[in-house]
Protein backbone atom coordinates (compact mmCIF):
# COMPACT_ATOMS: atom_id res chain seq x y z
CA UNK A 1 0.00 0.00 0.00
CA UNK A 2 2.74 2.30 0.77
CA UNK A 3 6.42 3.00 -0.67
CA UNK A 4 7.84 2.43 2.73
CA UNK A 5 5.72 -1.25 3.38
CA UNK A 6 9.22 -2.71 4.52
CA UNK A 7 9.84 -2.13 8.12
CA UNK A 8 12.51 -3.38 10.10
CA UNK A 9 11.26 -6.26 12.88
CA UNK A 10 12.19 -5.19 16.51
CA UNK A 11 15.62 -7.51 17.26
CA UNK A 12 14.61 -10.90 18.96
CA UNK A 13 16.35 -10.18 22.01
CA UNK A 14 17.14 -7.43 24.29
CA UNK A 15 20.55 -8.56 25.13
CA UNK A 16 22.46 -11.48 24.93
CA UNK A 17 26.13 -12.95 25.87
CA UNK A 18 27.97 -13.88 22.69
CA UNK A 19 29.39 -17.46 22.63
CA UNK A 20 32.68 -18.22 23.70
CA UNK A 21 32.76 -15.43 26.68
CA UNK A 22 35.08 -15.89 29.97
CA UNK A 23 34.57 -14.06 32.82
CA UNK A 24 37.07 -11.83 32.27
CA UNK A 25 36.28 -11.09 28.37
CA UNK A 26 32.92 -10.82 26.63
CA UNK A 27 31.06 -10.18 23.61
CA UNK A 28 27.65 -8.47 24.70
CA UNK A 29 24.82 -8.46 21.92
CA UNK A 30 22.56 -5.20 22.61
CA UNK A 31 19.43 -5.69 20.78
CA UNK A 32 17.14 -2.45 19.33
CA UNK A 33 20.57 -0.57 20.01
CA UNK A 34 22.77 1.22 17.42
CA UNK A 35 26.19 3.99 17.98
CA UNK A 36 23.75 5.86 20.32
CA UNK A 37 24.06 3.81 23.40
CA UNK A 38 27.17 1.66 21.66
CA UNK A 39 29.45 4.69 21.43
CA UNK A 40 28.38 6.73 24.81
CA UNK A 41 28.59 3.08 26.75
CA UNK A 42 31.86 2.45 25.42
CA UNK A 43 33.16 5.60 26.54
CA UNK A 44 31.97 5.34 30.10
CA UNK A 45 33.29 1.91 29.82
CA UNK A 46 36.70 3.13 29.10
CA UNK A 47 37.07 5.70 31.88
CA UNK A 48 36.44 2.50 34.16
CA UNK A 49 40.38 1.23 35.93
CA UNK A 50 38.85 -2.49 35.86
CA UNK A 51 38.38 -2.28 31.81
CA UNK A 52 41.48 -3.46 29.69
CA UNK A 53 39.91 -3.57 26.33
CA UNK A 54 36.49 -2.11 24.78
CA UNK A 55 34.84 -1.61 21.65
CA UNK A 56 31.99 -1.65 20.16
CA UNK A 57 30.48 -1.87 16.38
CA UNK A 58 26.97 -2.69 14.31
CA UNK A 59 27.52 -5.28 12.36
CA UNK A 60 25.16 -4.79 9.74
CA UNK A 61 22.59 -1.00 9.31
CA UNK A 62 19.47 -3.45 8.55
CA UNK A 63 19.70 -5.85 11.44
CA UNK A 64 19.04 -4.24 15.09
CA UNK A 65 21.74 -5.02 16.68
CA UNK A 66 24.58 -4.07 18.54
CA UNK A 67 27.72 -5.32 19.42
CA UNK A 68 29.83 -4.59 22.42
CA UNK A 69 33.43 -6.10 23.30
CA UNK A 70 34.95 -6.06 27.26
CA UNK A 71 37.76 -7.25 28.31
CA UNK A 72 38.28 -6.78 32.02
CA UNK A 73 41.84 -6.62 34.29
CA UNK A 74 42.59 -8.65 37.16
CA UNK A 75 39.69 -11.14 36.99
CA UNK A 76 36.65 -8.74 37.54
CA UNK A 77 34.05 -10.34 35.51
CA UNK A 78 32.96 -8.43 32.69
CA UNK A 79 29.63 -8.65 33.05
CA UNK A 80 30.14 -6.78 36.53
CA UNK A 81 31.74 -3.60 34.66
CA UNK A 82 29.63 -3.73 31.79
CA UNK A 83 26.68 -3.35 34.90
CA UNK A 84 29.04 -0.42 36.97
CA UNK A 85 29.26 1.03 33.27
CA UNK A 86 25.82 1.26 32.77
CA UNK A 87 25.17 3.11 35.88
CA UNK A 88 27.91 5.49 35.32
CA UNK A 89 25.56 6.30 32.36
CA UNK A 90 22.81 6.73 34.38
CA UNK A 91 24.64 8.71 36.99
CA UNK A 92 26.19 11.15 33.79
CA UNK A 93 22.62 11.61 32.43
CA UNK A 94 21.22 12.69 36.03
CA UNK A 95 24.46 15.43 35.84
CA UNK A 96 23.22 16.78 32.77
CA UNK A 97 19.50 17.07 33.56
CA UNK A 98 20.84 18.80 36.52
CA UNK A 99 22.66 21.06 34.75
CA UNK A 100 19.77 21.48 32.13
CA UNK A 101 17.50 22.34 34.63
CA UNK A 102 20.22 25.06 36.26
CA UNK A 103 20.71 26.61 32.31
CA UNK A 104 19.39 30.44 32.92
CA UNK A 105 17.82 32.60 30.68
CA UNK A 106 19.95 33.31 27.42
CA UNK A 107 22.92 35.33 27.78
CA UNK A 108 26.77 35.72 26.22
CA UNK A 109 28.52 33.40 26.18
CA UNK A 110 30.99 33.56 29.00
CA UNK A 111 34.50 34.66 28.36
CA UNK A 112 36.94 32.13 26.69
CA UNK A 113 37.60 29.45 29.57
CA UNK A 114 41.25 29.27 30.93
CA UNK A 115 40.93 25.65 29.47
CA UNK A 116 44.38 25.02 31.14
CA UNK A 117 42.94 24.95 34.35
CA UNK A 118 39.63 23.62 33.08
CA UNK A 119 41.42 20.41 32.27
CA UNK A 120 38.74 17.67 30.57
CA UNK B 1 39.71 11.40 28.64
CA UNK B 2 42.26 14.30 27.71
CA UNK B 3 41.08 17.65 25.89
CA UNK B 4 42.61 18.50 22.63
CA UNK B 5 42.42 20.98 20.69
CA UNK B 6 42.07 21.19 16.80
CA UNK B 7 44.22 23.75 14.98
CA UNK B 8 43.34 24.27 11.23
CA UNK B 9 46.72 24.97 10.00
CA UNK B 10 47.56 25.50 5.91
CA UNK B 11 47.60 21.76 5.11
CA UNK B 12 45.07 20.66 7.22
CA UNK B 13 43.75 20.28 10.75
CA UNK B 14 46.00 18.69 13.34
CA UNK B 15 45.66 17.14 16.74
CA UNK B 16 47.16 18.80 19.49
CA UNK B 17 46.95 17.26 23.49
CA UNK B 18 46.88 20.21 25.80
CA UNK B 19 49.85 19.27 28.52
CA UNK B 20 48.03 20.38 31.41
CA UNK B 21 48.79 18.65 34.90
CA UNK B 22 45.90 16.16 36.18
CA UNK B 23 43.36 18.24 38.46
CA UNK B 24 44.72 17.09 41.92
CA UNK B 25 41.18 17.09 43.43
CA UNK B 26 39.94 14.77 40.97
CA UNK B 27 42.52 11.93 42.11
CA UNK B 28 40.73 9.32 43.01
CA UNK B 29 37.59 10.19 41.73
CA UNK B 30 35.05 7.96 39.62
CA UNK B 31 34.62 8.66 36.59
CA UNK B 32 31.02 10.13 36.67
CA UNK B 33 31.89 12.28 39.77
CA UNK B 34 34.34 14.02 37.47
CA UNK B 35 32.29 14.67 35.03
CA UNK B 36 30.36 16.33 37.53
CA UNK B 37 33.07 18.80 38.38
CA UNK B 38 34.02 19.12 34.55
CA UNK B 39 30.77 19.71 33.01
CA UNK B 40 29.37 23.02 32.47
CA UNK B 41 25.71 24.39 30.42
CA UNK B 42 25.17 27.74 28.96
CA UNK B 43 22.19 29.10 27.45
CA UNK B 44 23.44 31.34 24.35
CA UNK B 45 19.85 32.34 22.36
CA UNK B 46 16.49 31.07 23.23
CA UNK B 47 13.52 31.45 20.02
CA UNK B 48 10.48 29.54 19.30
CA UNK B 49 12.57 28.65 16.72
CA UNK B 50 15.99 28.08 17.98
CA UNK B 51 17.98 27.26 21.07
CA UNK B 52 21.85 27.50 21.07
CA UNK B 53 23.59 26.55 24.49
CA UNK B 54 27.02 25.18 25.53
CA UNK B 55 27.66 21.91 26.20
CA UNK B 56 31.29 22.06 28.09
CA UNK B 57 33.36 19.49 29.47
CA UNK B 58 32.09 16.02 28.30
CA UNK B 59 33.27 13.98 25.34
CA UNK B 60 31.92 13.53 22.08
CA UNK B 61 30.07 10.27 22.60
CA UNK B 62 27.82 12.04 25.06
CA UNK B 63 27.30 14.79 23.57
CA UNK B 64 26.61 12.69 20.12
CA UNK B 65 24.18 10.77 21.44
CA UNK B 66 22.01 13.24 22.61
CA UNK B 67 22.08 14.93 18.99
CA UNK B 68 21.13 11.21 17.88
CA UNK B 69 18.52 10.83 20.25
CA UNK B 70 16.74 14.38 19.65
CA UNK B 71 16.60 13.73 16.04
CA UNK B 72 15.64 10.11 15.95
CA UNK B 73 14.07 9.12 19.22
CA UNK B 74 12.53 11.33 21.34
CA UNK B 75 8.88 10.64 20.75
CA UNK B 76 6.32 12.60 19.22
CA UNK B 77 2.43 12.18 17.95
CA UNK B 78 2.21 12.02 14.76
CA UNK B 79 -1.33 10.96 12.30
CA UNK B 80 -0.29 7.28 11.26
CA UNK B 81 -3.54 5.94 9.69
CA UNK B 82 -5.98 7.70 7.15
CA UNK B 83 -9.28 6.32 6.99
CA UNK B 84 -10.47 7.66 3.84
CA UNK B 85 -14.56 7.98 3.17
CA UNK B 86 -14.81 10.08 0.23
CA UNK B 87 -11.67 11.70 -1.76
CA UNK B 88 -12.73 13.13 -5.57
CA UNK B 89 -10.11 15.75 -5.22
CA UNK B 90 -7.32 16.03 -8.06
CA UNK B 91 -4.65 14.64 -5.24
CA UNK B 92 -4.45 10.76 -4.83
CA UNK B 93 -5.64 9.18 -1.86
CA UNK B 94 -2.07 8.39 -0.78
CA UNK B 95 -0.65 11.27 -1.80
CA UNK B 96 -3.24 12.82 0.74
CA UNK B 97 -2.45 10.65 3.21
CA UNK B 98 1.24 10.83 3.04
CA UNK B 99 0.56 14.94 3.45
CA UNK B 100 -1.92 14.36 6.09
CA UNK B 101 0.88 12.79 8.36
CA UNK B 102 3.80 15.79 8.19
CA UNK B 103 1.04 17.83 9.60
CA UNK B 104 2.76 18.81 13.10
CA UNK B 105 0.48 17.90 15.89
CA UNK B 106 -0.05 20.71 18.99
CA UNK B 107 -0.56 17.81 21.20
CA UNK B 108 1.69 16.98 24.05
CA UNK B 109 3.66 13.60 23.55
CA UNK B 110 4.02 12.99 27.32
CA UNK B 111 0.27 12.92 28.23
CA UNK B 112 -0.04 9.82 25.70
CA UNK B 113 1.79 5.86 25.61
CA UNK B 114 3.25 3.82 22.87
CA UNK B 115 1.05 1.64 20.83
CA UNK B 116 1.88 -1.75 22.17
CA UNK B 117 0.86 -5.38 20.47
CA UNK B 118 -0.45 -8.18 21.76
CA UNK B 119 3.00 -9.66 21.36
CA UNK B 120 5.19 -6.45 22.93
CA UNK B 121 2.57 -6.70 26.34
CA UNK B 122 3.48 -10.37 26.66
CA UNK B 123 6.39 -9.85 26.18
CA UNK B 124 7.14 -7.34 28.69
CA UNK B 125 5.79 -9.73 31.41
CA UNK B 126 8.37 -12.12 30.23
CA UNK B 127 11.62 -10.69 29.75
CA UNK B 128 13.97 -13.43 30.15
CA UNK B 129 14.50 -16.17 27.13
CA UNK B 130 11.46 -18.12 27.96
CA UNK B 131 9.29 -15.40 27.19
CA UNK B 132 10.65 -14.62 24.31
CA UNK B 133 10.11 -18.44 23.15
CA UNK B 134 6.49 -18.18 25.01
CA UNK B 135 5.61 -15.71 21.72
CA UNK B 136 7.51 -17.56 19.33
CA UNK B 137 5.57 -20.52 20.08
CA UNK B 138 2.44 -19.39 20.31
CA UNK B 139 0.38 -20.43 17.54
CA UNK B 140 -1.84 -17.06 16.24
CA UNK B 141 0.78 -14.74 15.07
CA UNK B 142 -1.56 -12.46 13.44
CA UNK B 143 -3.58 -12.22 16.56
CA UNK B 144 -0.04 -11.61 18.14
CA UNK B 145 0.39 -8.37 16.04
CA UNK B 146 -2.99 -6.72 17.05
CA UNK B 147 -2.43 -3.63 18.17
CA UNK B 148 -4.05 -2.30 21.58
CA UNK B 149 -5.60 0.81 20.87
CA UNK B 150 -7.47 2.90 23.29
CA UNK B 151 -7.57 6.84 24.67
CA UNK B 152 -4.68 6.82 25.89
CA UNK B 153 -2.31 6.01 22.91
CA UNK B 154 -4.76 7.35 20.08
CA UNK B 155 -6.00 10.80 19.04
CA UNK B 156 -8.14 10.81 16.34
CA UNK B 157 -9.43 14.19 13.87
CA UNK B 158 -11.89 14.27 11.30
CA UNK B 159 -11.46 16.67 8.03
CA UNK B 160 -14.82 17.14 6.11
CA UNK B 161 -14.79 19.48 3.49
CA UNK B 162 -16.91 19.74 0.82
CA UNK B 163 -16.70 22.61 -2.06
CA UNK B 164 -20.54 24.04 -3.04
CA UNK B 165 -19.94 27.46 -5.82
CA UNK B 166 -21.78 30.29 -4.39
CA UNK B 167 -24.76 30.96 -5.91
CA UNK B 168 -23.90 34.63 -6.38
CA UNK B 169 -20.40 33.33 -7.93
CA UNK B 170 -19.63 35.02 -11.29
CA UNK B 171 -19.79 33.22 -14.40
CA UNK B 172 -17.01 34.49 -16.33
CA UNK B 173 -14.27 34.41 -13.13
CA UNK B 174 -12.13 31.22 -13.25
CA UNK B 175 -12.99 27.68 -11.72
CA UNK B 176 -14.40 28.69 -8.21
CA UNK B 177 -12.38 26.68 -6.16
CA UNK B 178 -11.34 26.31 -2.25
CA UNK B 179 -8.41 24.99 -0.52
CA UNK B 180 -8.13 21.98 2.62
CA UNK B 181 -6.51 23.46 5.51
CA UNK B 182 -5.01 21.48 8.63
CA UNK B 183 -7.47 24.43 10.25
CA UNK B 184 -10.23 22.36 8.92
CA UNK B 185 -9.50 19.24 11.37
CA UNK B 186 -11.95 18.39 14.23
CA UNK B 187 -10.86 16.57 17.02
CA UNK B 188 -12.89 13.55 17.75
CA UNK B 189 -12.29 13.26 21.80
CA UNK B 190 -12.01 9.45 22.80
CA UNK B 191 -13.40 8.66 26.05
CA UNK B 192 -12.17 10.49 28.44
CA UNK B 193 -9.92 13.11 26.43
CA UNK B 194 -12.64 15.73 26.25
CA UNK B 195 -12.04 16.11 30.49
CA UNK B 196 -8.43 15.85 29.76
CA UNK B 197 -7.53 18.43 26.90
CA UNK B 198 -10.26 21.42 28.18
CA UNK B 199 -8.54 23.43 25.32
CA UNK B 200 -8.90 20.55 22.44
CA UNK B 201 -6.42 19.28 20.59
CA UNK B 202 -5.42 20.60 17.05
CA UNK B 203 -2.45 20.90 14.42
CA UNK B 204 0.35 23.33 15.61
CA UNK B 205 -0.17 25.39 12.82
CA UNK B 206 -3.39 26.05 11.01
CA UNK B 207 -2.91 27.09 7.27
CA UNK B 208 -1.19 24.54 5.90
CA UNK B 209 -2.58 23.89 2.62
CA UNK B 210 -3.35 20.07 2.07
CA UNK B 211 -5.78 20.10 -0.74
CA UNK B 212 -7.81 22.14 -3.66
CA UNK B 213 -11.21 21.65 -4.06
CA UNK B 214 -13.25 22.41 -7.35
CA UNK B 215 -16.99 22.80 -6.77
CA UNK B 216 -18.93 19.27 -6.49
CA UNK B 217 -15.45 17.62 -4.91
CA UNK B 218 -15.21 16.31 -1.95
CA UNK B 219 -12.81 14.92 0.91
CA UNK B 220 -14.16 13.03 3.97
CA UNK B 221 -11.32 11.30 6.27
CA UNK B 222 -10.93 10.10 9.60
CA UNK B 223 -7.16 10.17 11.04
CA UNK B 224 -6.07 8.39 13.81
CA UNK B 225 -2.97 9.59 15.29
CA UNK B 226 0.10 7.66 17.61
CA UNK B 227 3.11 8.21 19.44
CA UNK B 228 6.32 7.23 17.52
CA UNK B 229 9.92 8.08 16.91
CA UNK B 230 11.95 9.58 14.19
CA UNK B 231 13.91 6.52 13.67
CA UNK B 232 10.57 5.62 12.26
CA UNK B 233 9.43 8.08 10.02
CA UNK B 234 11.15 11.39 9.90
CA UNK B 235 7.43 12.71 10.93
CA UNK B 236 7.69 11.92 14.63
CA UNK B 237 11.09 13.84 14.70
CA UNK B 238 10.46 16.35 17.03
CA UNK B 239 13.01 19.35 15.37
CA UNK B 240 13.43 20.73 12.11
CA UNK B 241 17.29 19.81 13.48
CA UNK B 242 19.43 19.66 16.10
CA UNK B 243 23.37 20.12 16.03
CA UNK B 244 26.27 20.85 17.59
CA UNK B 245 30.01 22.39 16.40
CA UNK B 246 33.21 22.60 18.36
CA UNK B 247 33.86 26.38 19.77
CA UNK B 248 36.33 27.84 17.91
CA UNK B 249 39.34 29.35 19.73
CA UNK B 250 41.27 31.77 18.17
CA UNK B 251 44.64 33.33 19.71
CA UNK B 252 46.98 35.94 18.45
CA UNK B 253 50.57 34.36 19.11
CA UNK B 254 51.94 37.98 18.70
CA UNK B 255 51.15 41.66 18.68
CA UNK B 256 49.16 42.82 15.85
CA UNK B 257 48.92 46.32 14.95
CA UNK B 258 49.13 49.16 12.83
CA UNK B 259 48.94 48.35 8.94
CA UNK B 260 49.01 44.38 10.10
CA UNK B 261 45.96 44.75 12.35
CA UNK B 262 44.07 46.71 9.36
CA UNK B 263 45.10 43.85 6.66
CA UNK B 264 44.51 41.12 9.38
CA UNK B 265 40.36 42.76 9.74
CA UNK B 266 39.98 42.84 5.88
CA UNK B 267 41.32 39.73 5.62
CA UNK B 268 38.52 38.03 7.50
CA UNK B 269 34.85 38.01 5.71
CA UNK B 270 33.05 36.38 8.88
CA UNK B 271 34.30 40.10 10.74
CA UNK B 272 36.08 37.56 13.59
CA UNK B 273 38.36 40.25 14.31
CA UNK B 274 38.11 44.36 15.93
CA UNK B 275 40.34 46.74 16.17
CA UNK B 276 41.32 48.67 19.61
CA UNK B 277 43.09 50.85 21.09
CA UNK B 278 46.23 49.62 23.05
CA UNK B 279 49.43 50.90 24.49
CA UNK B 280 51.98 52.86 22.11
CA UNK B 281 51.32 56.34 19.43
CA UNK B 282 49.56 56.50 16.36
CA UNK B 283 49.21 53.86 13.75
CA UNK B 284 51.31 51.31 15.81
CA UNK B 285 48.87 51.89 18.96
CA UNK B 286 45.96 49.85 17.51
CA UNK B 287 45.66 46.49 17.66
CA UNK B 288 44.14 43.34 16.53
CA UNK B 289 41.62 41.45 18.75
CA UNK B 290 39.79 38.49 18.84
CA UNK B 291 36.20 39.86 18.96
CA UNK B 292 33.75 37.18 17.66
CA UNK B 293 35.49 34.11 17.57
CA UNK B 294 31.95 31.96 17.62
CA UNK B 295 31.52 33.36 14.03
CA UNK B 296 34.27 31.70 12.62
CA UNK B 297 34.09 29.37 10.02
CA UNK B 298 37.64 28.01 9.71
CA UNK B 299 38.11 29.29 6.25
CA UNK B 300 41.75 30.05 6.86
CA UNK B 301 41.60 32.81 4.87
CA UNK B 302 43.22 35.28 7.52
CA UNK B 303 46.06 32.43 7.69
CA UNK B 304 46.63 32.09 3.65
CA UNK B 305 48.48 34.83 3.23
CA UNK B 306 52.43 33.86 3.79
CA UNK B 307 53.99 34.78 7.22
CA UNK B 308 50.08 35.08 8.96
CA UNK B 309 50.14 31.27 10.12
CA UNK B 310 52.72 32.09 12.72
CA UNK B 311 50.86 35.28 13.86
CA UNK B 312 47.19 33.96 13.94
CA UNK B 313 46.20 30.05 15.71
CA UNK B 314 42.65 28.90 14.57
CA UNK B 315 41.91 25.92 16.70
CA UNK B 316 38.59 23.99 18.00
CA UNK B 317 37.97 22.87 21.63
CA UNK B 318 37.29 19.12 21.58
CA UNK B 319 35.39 19.37 24.66
CA UNK B 320 33.32 22.52 23.92
CA UNK B 321 30.16 22.03 22.07
CA UNK B 322 27.43 24.99 20.60
CA UNK B 323 24.48 23.19 20.26
CA UNK B 324 21.54 24.43 17.98
CA UNK B 325 18.41 22.73 18.58
CA UNK B 326 15.23 24.23 15.90
CA UNK B 327 12.01 22.64 17.47
CA UNK B 328 9.15 22.15 14.91
CA UNK B 329 6.70 20.47 16.89
CA UNK B 330 4.60 20.69 20.18
CA UNK B 331 7.49 20.63 22.22
CA UNK B 332 9.71 23.59 23.24
CA UNK B 333 13.51 22.93 22.63
CA UNK B 334 14.29 22.61 26.37
CA UNK B 335 12.07 20.32 27.06
CA UNK B 336 13.38 18.12 23.50
CA UNK B 337 17.17 18.09 25.05
CA UNK B 338 15.83 16.97 28.39
CA UNK B 339 13.77 14.38 26.71
CA UNK B 340 16.56 13.39 25.17
CA UNK B 341 18.84 12.94 28.51
CA UNK B 342 15.84 11.07 30.00
CA UNK B 343 15.77 8.58 26.65
CA UNK B 344 19.68 7.91 27.36
CA UNK B 345 18.98 7.22 30.58
CA UNK B 346 16.30 4.85 30.21
CA UNK B 347 18.67 3.25 27.40
CA UNK B 348 20.90 2.51 30.47
CA UNK B 349 18.02 1.68 33.07
CA UNK B 350 15.48 -1.09 31.09
CA UNK B 351 19.29 -2.95 30.80
CA UNK B 352 20.02 -2.30 34.61
CA UNK B 353 16.28 -3.68 34.82
CA UNK B 354 16.89 -6.43 32.63
CA UNK B 355 19.62 -7.43 34.83
CA UNK B 356 18.21 -7.41 37.85
CA UNK B 357 14.99 -9.06 36.75
CA UNK B 358 17.34 -12.33 35.47
CA UNK B 359 19.06 -12.39 38.71
CA UNK B 360 15.73 -12.21 40.35
CA UNK B 361 15.05 -15.61 38.49
CA UNK B 362 18.08 -17.14 39.40
CA UNK B 363 17.93 -16.58 42.72
CA UNK B 364 14.36 -18.37 42.69
CA UNK B 365 15.65 -21.50 41.15
CA UNK C 1 -21.75 -5.81 -9.65
CA UNK C 2 -22.91 -3.61 -7.31
CA UNK C 3 -21.41 -4.86 -3.95
CA UNK C 4 -19.14 -2.18 -2.82
CA UNK C 5 -21.47 0.26 -3.61
CA UNK C 6 -19.23 2.05 -5.61
CA UNK C 7 -21.24 2.03 -9.15
CA UNK C 8 -24.24 4.58 -7.23
CA UNK C 9 -26.57 2.55 -9.62
CA UNK C 10 -29.86 3.29 -9.41
CA UNK C 11 -33.14 0.86 -8.53
CA UNK C 12 -32.96 -0.64 -12.05
CA UNK C 13 -29.98 -2.53 -12.16
CA UNK C 14 -27.89 -0.28 -14.31
CA UNK C 15 -24.32 1.27 -12.60
CA UNK C 16 -23.70 5.02 -13.01
CA UNK C 17 -20.93 6.89 -14.51
CA UNK C 18 -19.91 10.08 -14.73
CA UNK C 19 -19.28 11.75 -18.34
CA UNK C 20 -15.32 12.69 -18.73
CA UNK C 21 -16.99 15.96 -20.39
CA UNK C 22 -19.50 17.63 -18.98
CA UNK C 23 -19.93 15.93 -16.01
CA UNK C 24 -23.53 14.50 -15.59
CA UNK C 25 -23.81 11.33 -13.63
CA UNK C 26 -25.61 8.75 -16.37
CA UNK C 27 -27.03 5.34 -15.29
CA UNK C 28 -26.13 2.75 -18.12
CA UNK C 29 -27.53 -0.64 -17.52
CA UNK C 30 -26.25 -3.88 -19.57
CA UNK C 31 -26.30 -3.49 -23.55
CA UNK C 32 -26.83 0.36 -23.49
CA UNK C 33 -24.11 2.60 -25.68
CA UNK C 34 -21.40 3.78 -23.38
CA UNK C 35 -22.16 7.63 -24.39
CA UNK C 36 -23.61 10.47 -22.46
CA UNK C 37 -26.94 10.98 -22.47
CA UNK C 38 -26.46 15.14 -22.57
CA UNK C 39 -23.48 15.61 -24.45
CA UNK C 40 -23.02 12.56 -26.62
CA UNK C 41 -19.48 12.01 -25.11
CA UNK C 42 -17.95 8.52 -25.46
CA UNK C 43 -15.38 8.37 -22.21
CA UNK C 44 -17.11 7.55 -19.33
CA UNK C 45 -15.48 6.97 -15.69
CA UNK C 46 -16.82 5.14 -12.97
CA UNK C 47 -17.79 6.33 -9.55
CA UNK C 48 -15.74 6.20 -6.80
CA UNK C 49 -16.21 3.48 -4.73
CA UNK C 50 -18.40 4.60 -0.94
CA UNK C 51 -16.04 2.00 0.56
CA UNK C 52 -13.63 2.92 3.58
CA UNK C 53 -10.54 2.46 2.54
CA UNK C 54 -7.12 2.75 5.10
CA UNK C 55 -4.18 4.28 4.24
CA UNK C 56 -1.03 4.48 6.04
CA UNK C 57 -0.03 8.31 6.34
CA UNK C 58 3.89 7.64 5.48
Amino acid sequence: MSVNEHRPKPADLKFEILEGATTTSATFVFGDEDHTLGNALRHVLMQMPETDFCGYSVPHPSEPKMNLRLQTRDGVPAIDVLKRGLQDLVTICDILDEKLDAMGEPSDPAAPVDSDSMEV
Amino acid sequence: MSKHIFEMRGDAPHRVFSAAKPDPAERGLRYPEKVRRRLRMHCCKETPEELVFDLIGIDVSIANALRRIMLAEVPTMAIETVYMEMNTSIIFDEVLSHRLGLVPLNVDPRTFSEVETLRQKVLKEYTTRDGHKRVQNEEDAEEQETELLDENNTVVFRLHRRCVRPADADPAAPPYTEGVYSGHFEWIPQGTQAERFPDGLRPLHDDILLAKLRAGQEIALEMHCRKGVGKDHAKYSPVATASYRLAPRITLAQRVAGAAARELVAACPMNVFDIEDGEGEGEGGAVAVVARPRDCTMCRECIRPPGWAERVTLARESNHFIFSVEPCGALPARVIVKEAVRVLRAKAHGLLAYFEEVEKKRNLT
Amino acid sequence: MDEDGGGGGGSSGGVSYICGDCGTTNEIKAKDPIQCRSCGYRIMYKMRTKRLIQFEAR
